[in-house]
């Protein structure tokens, strides 16, 4: 025990920057601890995510070290890169002597002598480190009046632009396609103050993860085209949420002004995603802007559809389930419930439908699936699974108990006249439905709960428009088996409301929908539930 | 310490010699000798005699031989020796020299050196340009493989060497010795962060020993004639003989061997033959562009290592001692222009002072050559050249180092016959340069 704990001492050594002692991880970097601290040493080739080249020069710092021979503590002549530099007990980090302010003030001097300063009509103007560093550490004027180095903007991959007169060589875009992505489609080409990032003769960014390469350059020379010239990035405001393309659940930021997704980026989550997203992820909020969404509750009353607003949707849809267990008898339900609702979603409707129907059978909806995860080289996964909450409602299911069925098994029942209301819920960006319920033609009733507009919804009995995720809280279980909630980032369209408002008021909990209610019941079901919030506030991109 | 016109050439002395690239007259005139000698003692004594003759390394920076040779690990498994023979800092032709009249001779320092750190294979890095020297190098290691100087168990002592020639793709900066290491794996020559240094992880991540061709030349003599000998030569600091390139505006100019400490004005009125049509000095650049530029005034200096520093003369070192004299007729803003572009044309653009500095420069300089230069023009170059070589630790090699110096002393030592170029150009006009 003792050893043990002398080893995890081990693992941190003590040493000062600027008067401040600081804990340094062995085989950190002193920039990586000194931000670690909230310690500002300006950089931009540096990112945690991939290979260290110090090649901006903009980390420098003063540093006394260990004399080799006499084992004093001495000033380093020169200035050292704290990117590269690995913390060492007892050294002292100086980040704001002249020394170190001259070079910054060289550095972002230099940089800016062939940029086009072309912010007013950059998208990264707000977000732009060349902004933000020359703010603090650079100087007003440029000093030189010679013609600016021009170079082209390159149109590299199918959403990516790469401006290349913006770049200011970070490199960091070559370093993720060799060690992250794998596709080591990007390169630098030519020498000195001429070169130029490009792509490979006869390459592109093609590969799933090119949109990172927007998330990772510091300056506005990669930029997403899905986001080109659509808003002002200061005007943006962020929302934790959870991916929900696939089962992989990678954390990402939803990017919104005044109830419109703006973008997506990637949320750091050492556990699943790392730094990254995939493009399948990325544009997954084009899902929420379909045309065809389902954009009202619907009743067929009398041989005629009829709008519902949705602070009755509760107290009609109650009173419909109570007539059909009336007429029908018990047991003569199903609910399927989808693997695109978060477990709270799912565990509303499936105790909401039992509340009406003790004995109603409770249906695992159909995963969709691709043939095969895909991995990068960073280890990265978009997994086969492409639905975001599969493991919390096979959990969830399990844990209710009662009658259960397979999709198989419901087909039969139908046709044999053993299930005659049928309510399917649903949610997926593809087809799956119609696919998957073609079988079912007319029962006693068919109520259906989805985003989207299909056959099936076209000749439900009663049709209440689900929310896509970004428009609701909840959480989602990964393939990892992780719990991992999300907050709402925009509010549903007009008429449409959190589907855990309806469901809820349905079992008698009132007032507005909060997810953290439900979880705590969940807690009760389920290990990992408790008292996990997702974060509040958004923090800038690595 | 003899004079220097009785000076016996060691490293030049087959140069000349009739058919000497071939091994058979190289062998007559007691070539591989020394291998078979060094062959019978402990690779650890031929370091430790390296390092007792106070060896200094030959590509320009003078860092001790025998010295970075101890820095290889002791429990290595694997060890390259690649020589560095991409001569490419301009003015400097000696080992072009070298392979071409003698490369049997590089060659024995090879095999004797790789010896020294236990290494198996060697790779000879040459410059792009050097053709004909490859094609003789080239053959020297044929006729060697086939005479079993090469290969395994080199003459019957168990010793395994390889050597590969590797011909670079022309860029300046595969000289740095990491930019070489990332050429020879077949990657963009940029430099590496040291430490580690390549001794530690050199090419493909294994213990590597990276010495200039002269350098390692220097090995074959020092464990022929012994360590004392090679410090009878040269001065106290900087021993043994040296190769010097006297180019320019000189009556002969050409490769001279003579031991360090050699006067410069030795090398450029005797051994060159002075100052073409006896003009005189204005300007002279002791060792390679990168070194910067002596006065006429400053040329009573030996060629030792320790004579040029910014304290003594503005100079960044003796470098590759390539001597270039630029006699009373040059236009110094024409040197200027041509080093700006030099230093922007070859910086690698890897850190950003060095490749936008460098840009800059040359920008400043042809606009002056254009008629545009402004006297503040001079200033931001001082200024720049403080910042980004002077300044130490401001990029990962050393190549912003060699730009800052010849531009600075330039600027500094010069500056009165800058401004009058300028006005001179400004009078004509502007025009395209």
């Amino acid at each position: 025990m003792s050893g043990m704990m002398a080893e995890a001492q081990e693992q941190f050594v003590e040493f000062v920057i600027d008067d401040r002692t600081v804990q340094g991880r062995m085989g950190d970097s002193v920039l990586r601890t000194a931000l670690d601290h909230g310690i500002a040493i300006p950089y931009y080739c540096w990112h945690p995510g991939m290979s260290v080249v110090a090649s901006c020069r903009l980390c420098l710092v003063e540093m006394d070290d260990f004399d080799a021979k006499s084992g004093d503590l001495r000033r380093v002549p020169r200035l050292v890169p704290s990117c590269s530099t690995p913390v060492k007990r007892g050294i002292r980090v100086y980040t704001q002597t002249e020394k170190v302010k001259a070079s910054r003030a060289a550095v972002m001097e230099h940089l800016l002598l062939n940029h086009p300063l072309d912010c007013p009509v950059c998208d990264q103007a707000g977000e732009c480190w060349l902004q933000d560093y020359d703010y603090w550490h650079g100087s007003a004027h440029s000093r030189m009046i010679d013609p600016k180095t021009k170079q082209p903007k390159k149109d590299v991959g199918e959403h990516i632009l790469l401006y290349a007169d913006r770049c200011i060589l970070c490199s960091r875009c070559v370093r993720f396609c060799r060690e992250v992505s794998g596709g080591s489609e990007v390169a630098i080409v030519n020498r000195g103050h001429r070169c130029e990032i490009d792509v490979h003769p006869g390459c592109s960014l093609e590969d799933k993860m090119s949109g990172n390469v927007a998330d990772i350059c510091p300056v506005g020379a990669f930029l997403d085209k899905e986001f080109l010239f659509r808003e002002r990035v200061w005007y943006l405001q962020s929302a934790a949420s959870v991916c929900s393309g696939c089962a992989s659940g990678c954390t990402i930021w939803v990017d919104y002004r005044d109830e419109k997704i703006g973008r997506f980026r990637p949320r750091y989550n050492p556990e699943v995603n790392g730094y990254w997203m995939c493009d399948d992820g990325r544009y997954l909020w084009k899902q929420v802007y379909r045309d065809d969404r389902l954009m009202g509750f619907e009743f067929v009353e009398e041989g005629e559809r009829r709008a519902v607003k949705w602070d009755r949707v509760a107290e009609v849809l109650a009173e419909r389930l109570r007539e059909f267990v009336e007429g029908h008898g018990r047991g003569r339900l199903a609910a399927v419930l989808s693997p695109m609702m978060d477990c709270e979603t799912i565990y509303l409707a499936a105790t909401m439908v039992r509340s009406m129907d003790p004995e109603a059978v409770l249906v695992g909806g159909p995963e969709p699936r691709a043939e095969r995860n895909e991995v990068f080289r960073s280890g990265f996964t978009i997994n086969a699974e492409k639905a975001p909450n599969g493991r919390g409602l096979r959990m969830i299911l399990e844990k209710l108990g009662g009658p259960r069925m397979t999709v198989e098994a419901l087909r039969s029942a139908l046709a044999e006249g053993r299930i005659d209301g049928l309510w399917i819920s649903g949610g997926y960006f593809d087809d799956t439905i119609d696919r998957t319920f073609g079988f079912v033609e007319k029962p006693g009733l068919l109520a259906v709960h989805d985003t989207y507009a299909s056959s099936l919804s076209e000749r439900a009995d009663v049709v209440l428009p689900m929310t896509v995720w970004v428009e609701r809280e909840g959480s989602f279980i990964n393939a990892k088996n992780l719990v991992q909630p999300f907050r709402r980032a925009v509010i549903p369209p007009m008429g449409l409301v959190q589907d855990g408002q309806w469901l809820a008021a349905m079992v008698g909990q009132t007032g507005v929908y909060r997810a953290s209610v439900v979880r705590k019941e969940l807690a009760k079901l389920l290990d990992g539930f408790e008292a996990y919030e997702p974060p509040k506030l958004a923090k800038g991109i690595h | 310490m003899m004079s220097d016109s009785q000076y016996k050439p060691v490293l030049l002395r087959n140069r000349g010699v009739a058919e000497v690239r071939k091994l058979a007259v190289y062998r007559e005139r007691g070539g591989y000798k020394v291998l078979e000698k060094a062959l019978k003692s402990e690779p650890a004594a031929i370091v430790d005699q390296v390092r007792q003759s106070g060896l200094l390394g030959r590509g320009g920076a003078g860092f001790p031989t025998g010295l970075k040779w101890t820095f290889l690990p002791q429990g290595r498994t694997k060890t390259y020796l690649c020589v560095n023979a991409d001569e490419a800092e301009p003015g400097t032709f000696c080992n072009r020299v070298q392979m071409e009249s003698d490369p049997h001779q590089v060659l024995e320092g090879i095999i004797i050196s790789a010896y020294a750190v236990r290494a198996q294979r060697a790779y000879v890095y040459i410059r792009y340009e050097y053709p004909q020297q490859a094609a003789a190098l080239e053959s020297a290691i044929g006729e060697a493989r086939e005479a079993g100087l090469l290969g395994r168990n080199i003459l019957g002592s168990g010793f395994e060497l390889e050597v590969h020639l590797f011909r670079n793709a022309g860029a300046y900066i595969c000289g740095e010795e990491t930019g070489l290491l990332e050429s020879l794996e077949g990657k963009r020559p940029w430099p590496r962060i040291k430490p580690p240094y390549p001794a530690i992880r050199g090419l493909a991540g294994e213990p590597t020993i990276i010495n200039n061709v002269e350098t390692l030349t220097c090995v074959l003599h020092i464990v022929d004639r012994g360590a004392d000998w090679f410090r009878s030569l040269g001065t106290e600091r900087s021993p043994g003989p040296k190769l010097f390139c006297v180019s320019g505006h000189v009556k002969s100019p050409g490769v001279f061997e003579r031991p360090l400490g050699v006067n410069l004005k030795t090398l450029i009125y005797e051994c060159a033959g002075g100052v073409r049509e006896d003009r005189s000095i204005k300007a002279v650049i002791p060792g390679g562009i990168s070194t910067g530029f002596l006065t006429a005034d400053e040329i009573d200096v030996p060629m030792a290592f320790e004579s040029f520093t910014r304290e003594k003369n503005g100079c960044l070192g003796m470098g590759t001692g390539a001597v270039v004299v630029l006699d009373e007729t040059t236009d110094m803003l024409k040197v200027l222009h041509n080093t700006a572009r030099f230093f922007s044309s070859e910086s690698c653009g890897q850190c950003t002072q060095c490749r936008e500095g460098t840009g800059w420069m040359y920008k400043m300089a042809r606009r002056m050559l254009a008629g545009g230069g402004r006297s503040e023009d001079l200033d931001i170059i001082a200024e720049q050249t403080e910042r980004m070589g002077m300044m130490t630790g401001q990029s990962i090699c050393g190549l912003s180092d060699g730009a800052s110096y010849p531009l600075r002393t330039l600027v500094t030592k010069f500056r009165a016959e800058l401004e009058e170029r300028m006005e001179e150009r400004k009078a004509k006009g502007l025009a395209v340069a």
